[in-house]
C-alpha cells in the first residue's frame, strides 16, 4: 500500500530523536455488518478505514501516535511530532541507520485460507441465511418473540516494518455469526445467544450447522424463561464446556499477560516455576491453530504466530511477552503482541486460550459435586489483573443435586480470585471444544477464543437470591 | 480536523451520484495521553483521528457506509456503497429534517470548548502525572505500586451534514487523569481508584486524585464478605451512574417496539418509588452530554422519562418514533459502524438533600457498594442484575468493615420502586449520567 521506500523514511525520521527501536504497523480494514431484527433485514453497513500507527522504543518507554492521513507530508510530520515529544530523561543519540527494508514485504505461511472470499457469495445468501435463523427459532416455541442476527465480515491487511529491517505483510479474514433470542412470558424475558467464528471466508456461514445453532439459542432461552433463580452462596460449580474457558480467560489470562507482570501488578508477577494450579491443569495460548477465530500467521509486531504452554500440570511455564514487556520481565517473546487496529500500540494479549483436556467425565464431575451448581454455558467477565479479583456471568444453569443435573436456575453470576481458583479446579474433562470471543484490554478489543473441557470448581462463590 | 470543505463535498458527490437524500456524520478528534511509572514516563501517546459515517435513504431504505477517509472521492465510494447497502433493506419511513437556524450557536453557547485548553503543554501533563503518582503513594508504606496513571487532553469536533441543506458544527475538548493505587496487607493486594475529568485542568487536582485513589485503596484493606441475606443497598456517586447506565435500553423506544424493554406498553404507569424523577437535559452548560442538536440533525430537547415515579417518554430516533406515531425526541444517533441508535444526552435523576453519610444513617444496617466488579451479569432486556461488588457493611451510619468477595442480586424494574432516598451527592466529573447517590433495596447479598 505504501512504498517501502516511504517506510524506510518514517522509521529513520522517528529515529532522529534518539529512540534505538522504531515500528511502522499500516493497516487496511474492510467490514461489513448485515443485521436482521423483528423478521425484518435491519441494517446494513460496510466501510473501509486505513492508518498507520508509528511506535518509537527508548528501551521500553514507548512513544505512539497514529493517523488516517498517509500521504507522505503529514506521516513524516507524525514521525518529527513524536520524536520530539520524547519527555525528560531519554538522551538524544546519533540516529544510528536501521536496517534497510525489502523492497516487498515478506508474507509468512497462511494457516487461513480462505475458500470462498466474501466478494464471491452472492448477498442474497447472506439474508437468507438470517431469514432462515428468525424462522427456525420462532418455531420451537412460541414464547419465543423476537430475534436478533448478524453476520460480521471482515478482511484485515497489515504490514509491519521495524528498524531492524523486518517488514511483513498478512492477510486476515474473519466471519462471525451472532444469533441472539428473546422468550418472553407475562412481561418476564430471558435472553439467550450464540455467536460463532473463524478466521474463515464465506465457507465458514456454508458450513455452520444452523438447524443445531438455532435449537441451542432457542431451547436455552426458554429454559431459563422457566427457570426459578439461582441459590446464591459459596459452592461446588461444575462449568461446562466451550465459553466455559471464561474461567481461565479471566481467574489467570490477563495476570499472565507482561503488560501487567512488568509493573508487578500481577497476583503471578515472579511465580514461574511455582505451582499456582492444581496438578490436573495444563493450560495453553494457541496462535497457530487453523482457521481458529483467535490465531494469526504474525502477531501485530510481525513475529510469527506461536503456542505457548502456559501452566503445565499447574506449574507456571510461561507469559505471553510482547517486545517491551520481554524486555522489561526477561522473558522470551512469544509472539502475543496484538492491537484492535492501528490507533493502539501493541502489547501482550491472548489468542486462543484453553485449558487442555484430562481424565474425567461429566457424570464423575456432578457425582464429586454432590450439591452446587453446573454451570453450562458462560456469559462474558472481567478482571483486575493487579488484585486478581475476577467475575463472570452465566448464561445457562442448573443446580446440582445428589449429583445429577437437576432444575433450570438463571441469574447466576460467579465471582472469586484467580489465585484461589487455581487450585481448587480438582477435575478437568476430555470434552474439549472453543467459543470465539472478543476481548478487551489496554491495546484495545481483539478476537480471542476460550475453551476447555468440562471442569469442576471444588468451591466459587454463586451470586444468586 | 476537520475542513472547511466536507460539506461541499459531501452534497457534490450525493448530486454527482444522484442520491437526493443522504446525511453524514463526521467526527474529529485529537488526544495526548501521559502515563507515568515508577518515577518515568513510561509511554506518550498521541494521534489524530476521524471518521466519516454516511447514510443514503432512497425509496425509504436506508443504507449505510464509513470511511476515515475526507477526500472527495473516498466520500463519493462511501455514499455510493451506502445506497448499494440500502437496496437489500425493506422500507421503513424515515425523514432527514430540514436545517434549524440558530442551533450551531446554541451548540456553541454551551459552553463545551475551552480554546486554551488546547496550548495545555505536554510538559504540565507529564510533571502532573509525575506528582500524582508521588502523592499516591505518599504517608503509608501500605502502599505499594501505581499500575495505571495516565494523564490526558483529548479535543474532538463533529458535525452533521445532509443533502437537505444541514450543516451542524461542534466542539468540545477536557483533560483529565486516572489513577490506580495498589495497598497490601498480609499479602493481600487491593486497588484504590480515582479519576478526574473536566472542562478545565487545574494543576494541582493530582492532591485531591491521589488522597482519594490512597484513600480508598487503604480503607479496603482487610476486606471480606458479608454473611448472606436481603439487605438495603447504598450505591454511591461513582457506583450509581454506573448501575443505572446498564438499564437505560429500557427506556429507548426502538427497543420496546422491539420487545426487548420491560417498558414496553407501561407509559403512564408507576414504574418507580414516589419523588423518583428522571430527566434528559441536553442544555446543561459545559456538561460531558450536552448538545444543541442529535445525530440525526434534530434539535435536541429536554425529555421527561419519569415524574414522580410514573413513566412519562421513550427516547425517540426519527424512525422508531414515526413507528410508535410519535415523533423523533432529538435522541438519535449514528453509530461508528454504521446504524441508528437511541441515546440520552444528559440524564438527570433529581437529587434530594443531604450526603452519602445521611443515606448510611437512615437504616439499622446495609451494604455500601463503592465498586462493581464487571457487567456482564446484567441482562437490559430482563433487568436481571447479579454482580460482584466491593464496598462497606455499614451499621447505624458507620462503615463497621470493608466488604469483598460479595455479590447483589434482583431486578432493576424492581429496584426502582425501592429507591427509599436520593441524595444531593453527584459525581462533579465529565459524563452524561447525573445520577446521585442513592438508598434502595432490600437486595439478595450473597457472601
Amino acid at each position: 500500500m505504501l512504498p517501502s521506500s516511504l517506510l524506510e523514511k518514517i522509521l529513520l525520521r522517528g529515529r532522529e530523536g534518539g529512540a534505538d527501536f522504531t515500528e511502522i504497523f499500516l493497516e487496511e480494514s474492510s467490514s461489513s455488518s448485515l443485521e436482521l431484527l423483528d423478521g425484518k433485514m435491519y441494517a446494513l453497513s460496510s466501510g473501509t478505514i486505513r492508518g498507520l500507527g508509528l511506535r518509537l522504543l527508548y528501551g521500553t518507554k514507548v512513544r505512539y501516535g497514529h493517523t488516517s492521513r498517509l500521504e507522505e507530508g503529514p506521516l513524516l510530520d507524525l514521525a518529527a511530532n513524536l520524536a520530539a515529544a520524547r519527555g525528560p530523561a531519554l538522551p538524544p543519540a546519533a540516529a544510528a541507520a536501521g536496517k534497510h527494508l525489502s523492497p516487498e514485504p515478506l508474507r509468512p505461511e497462511d494457516r487461513h485460507p480462505v475458500r470462498v472470499p466474501a466478494a464471491a457469495a452472492p448477498a442474497g445468501d447472506r439474508v437468507e441465511m438470517l431469514q432462515f435463523c428468525d424462522r427456525r427459532i420462532r418455531a420451537f416455541d412460541p414464547s419465543l418473540t423476537q430475534v436478533n442476527a448478524r453476520c460480521l465480515e471482515k478482511e484485515q491487511l497489515v504490514w509491519v516494518a521495524n528498524s531492524e529491517g523486518l517488514y511483513v505483510h498478512d492477510r486476515r479474514t474473519y466471519s462471525r455469526l451472532m444469533v441472539s433470542a428473546v422468550a418472553e412470558r407475562g412481561g418476564d424475558r430471558q435472553t439467550a445467544s450464540e455467536n460463532p467464528g473463524r478466521r474463515a471466508g464465506f465457507e465458514f456461514f456454508r458450513e455452520l450447522d444452523l438447524e443445531d445453532l438455532c435449537a441451542t439459542v432457542a431451547r436455552r432461552a426458554v429454559t431459563m424463561l422457566r427457570a426459578e433463580y439461582a441459590r446464591g452462596g459459596r459452592m461446588p460449580v461444575v462449568i461446562g464446556n466451550g465459553f466455559g474457558g471464561v474461567i481461565f480467560h479471566e481467574s489467570c489470562g490477563h495476570s499472565l499477560e507482561t503488560e501487567a507482570v512488568r509493573k508487578q501488578a500481577s497476583v503471578f508477577a515472579g511465580k514461574l516455576g511455582q505451582a499456582i494450579a492444581h496438578p490436573v491443569v495444563t493450560a495453553v495460548d494457541d496462535g497457530t491453530l487453523p482457521g481458529v477465530w483467535g490465531s494469526t500467521n504474525i502477531d501485530d509486531e510481525g513475529l510469527p504466530a506461536q503456542r505457548t504452554v502456559l501452566i503445565e500440570r499447574g506449574v507456571l511455564r510461561s507469559y505471553l511477552s510482547d517486545r517491551v514487556g520481554a524486555g522489561e520481565v526477561g522473558v522470551p517473546r512469544t509472539g502475543s503482541g496484538r492491537r484492535e487496529s492501528y490507533s493502539l500500540a501493541p502489547v501482550a494479549r491472548m489468542r486462543n486460550t484453553y485449558i487442555d483436556r484430562g481424565p474425567h467425565t461429566l457424570a464423575e464431575m456432578l457425582a464429586a459435586a454432590g450439591d452446587g451448581l453446573y454451570a453450562k454455558t458462560m456469559g462474558g467477565g472481567s478482571v483486575n489483573p493487579a488484585t486478581g479479583e475476577f467475575n463472570f456471568a452465566v448464561q445457562e444453569a442448573y443446580e446440582i443435586k445428589n449429583g445429577a443435573v437437576g432444575a433450570p436456575r438463571r441469574g447466576a453470576t460467579l465471582i472469586g480470585k484467580g489465585v484461589e481458583v487455581l487450585p481448587r479446579i480438582s477435575m478437568v474433562g476430555s470434552d474439549l471444544e472453543f467459543d470465539a470471543g472478543t476481548c478487551g484490554a489496554a491495546s484495545g478489543s481483539v478476537p480471542t477464543t476460550v475453551g476447555q473441557p468440562s471442569l469442576k470448581v471444588d468451591e466459587l462463590l454463586v451470586g444468586g437470591r | 480536523m476537520i475542513p472547511d470543505t466536507l460539506f461541499d463535498i459531501f452534497t457534490g458527490a450525493a448530486a454527482h451520484l444522484k442520491i437526493p437524500l443522504a446525511d453524514a456524520s463526521c467526527s474529529a478528534s485529537r488526544h495526548i495521553a501521559v502515563s507515568v511509572f515508577q518515577g518515568q514516563v513510561e509511554k506518550i501517546d498521541q494521534a489524530e483521528a476521524r471518521r466519516l459515517v454516511v447514510r443514503v435513504v432512497e425509496e425509504q431504505r436506508t443504507g449505510f457506509s464509513f470511511t476515515e477517509d475526507l477526500f472527495p472521492e473516498s466520500v463519493a465510494r462511501a455514499l455510493a456503497r451506502a445506497r448499494e447497502n440500502a437496496r437489500w433493506l425493506p422500507a421503513r419511513p424515515v425523514e432527514l429534517p430540514l436545517p434549524r437556524p440558530g442551533l450551531n450557536g446554541a451548540q456553541e453557547a454551551l459552553g463545551l470548548y475551552a480554546p486554551d485548553l488546547e496550548s495545555l503543554p505536554v510538559a504540565d501533563l507529564i510533571n502532573f502525572g509525575l506528582r500524582l503518582e508521588r502523592e499516591c503513594l505518599s504517608g503509608d508504606s501500605r502502599l505499594i505500586n501505581v499500575p495505571h496513571l495516565q494523564v490526558f487532553r483529548v479535543a474532538g469536533e463533529a458535525r452533521h451534514l445532509s443533502t437537505r441543506g444541514v450543516e451542524y458544527r461542534s466542539r468540545a475538548n477536557s483533560a483529565g487523569a486516572y489513577a490506580g493505587v495498589v495497598a497490601a496487607e498480609g499479602g493481600q493486594p487491593k486497588m484504590g481508584f480515582s479519576q478526574y475529568h473536566r472542562r478545565r485542568f487545574d494543576p494541582e487536582a493530582w492532591r485531591e486524585i491521589g488522597a482519594e485513589a490512597r484513600a480508598r485503596a487503604l480503607a479496603k484493606l482487610g476486606a471480606r464478605p458479608v454473611s448472606p441475606g436481603n439487605f438495603p443497598v447504598v450505591f454511591d456517586r461513582e457506583t450509581a451512574p454506573e448501575f443505572i447506565g446498564l438499564f437505560l435500553t429500557a427506556f429507548s423506544g426502538e427497543a420496546a417496539l422491539k420487545g426487548m424493554s420491560r417498558l414496553r406498553g407501561r407509559l403512564g404507569e408507576k414504574i418507580a418509588a414516589e419523588g423518583v424523577c428522571l430527566e434528559d437535559r441536553p442544555f446543561l452548560p459545559g456538561a460531558g452530554g450536552s448538545a444543541a442538536f442529535d445525530g440525526e440533525g434534530y434539535p435536541a430537547q429536554p425529555l421527561t422519562l419519569i415524574e414522580n415515579g410514573v413513566f412519562r417518554n421513550f427516547l425517540y430516533h426519527d424512525a422508531a418514533g414515526r413507528e410508535a406515531g410519535a415523533a423523533s425526541t432529538g435522541h438519535g444517533g449514528m453509530g461508528a459502524q454504521g446504524g441508528i441508535y437511541t441515546h440520552h444526552h444528559n440524564l438527570v435523576l433529581e437529587p434530594g438533600r443531604g450526603g452519602l453519610e445521611d443515606l448510611l444513617r437512615l437504616p439499622p444496617a446495609c451494604l455500601l457498594v463503592t465498586e462493581m466488579q464487571g457487567t456482564a451479569g446484567c441482562n437490559a432486556v430482563s433487568g436481571d442484575f447479579s454482580l460482584g461488588v466491593q464496598g462497606f457493611w455499614v451499621e447505624r451510619g458507620e462503615r463497621v468493615h470493608p466488604v469483598d468477595q460479595v455479590t447483589v442480586a434482583g431486578n432493576f424494574f424492581d429496584l426502582l420502586q425501592n429507591i427509599k432516598t436520593i441524595s444531593a451527592d453527584v459525581d462533579s466529573n465529565l459524563g452524561s449520567l447525573r445520577i446521585p447517590a442513592f438508598l434502595a433495596g432490600p437486595v439478595a447479598v450473597s457472601g
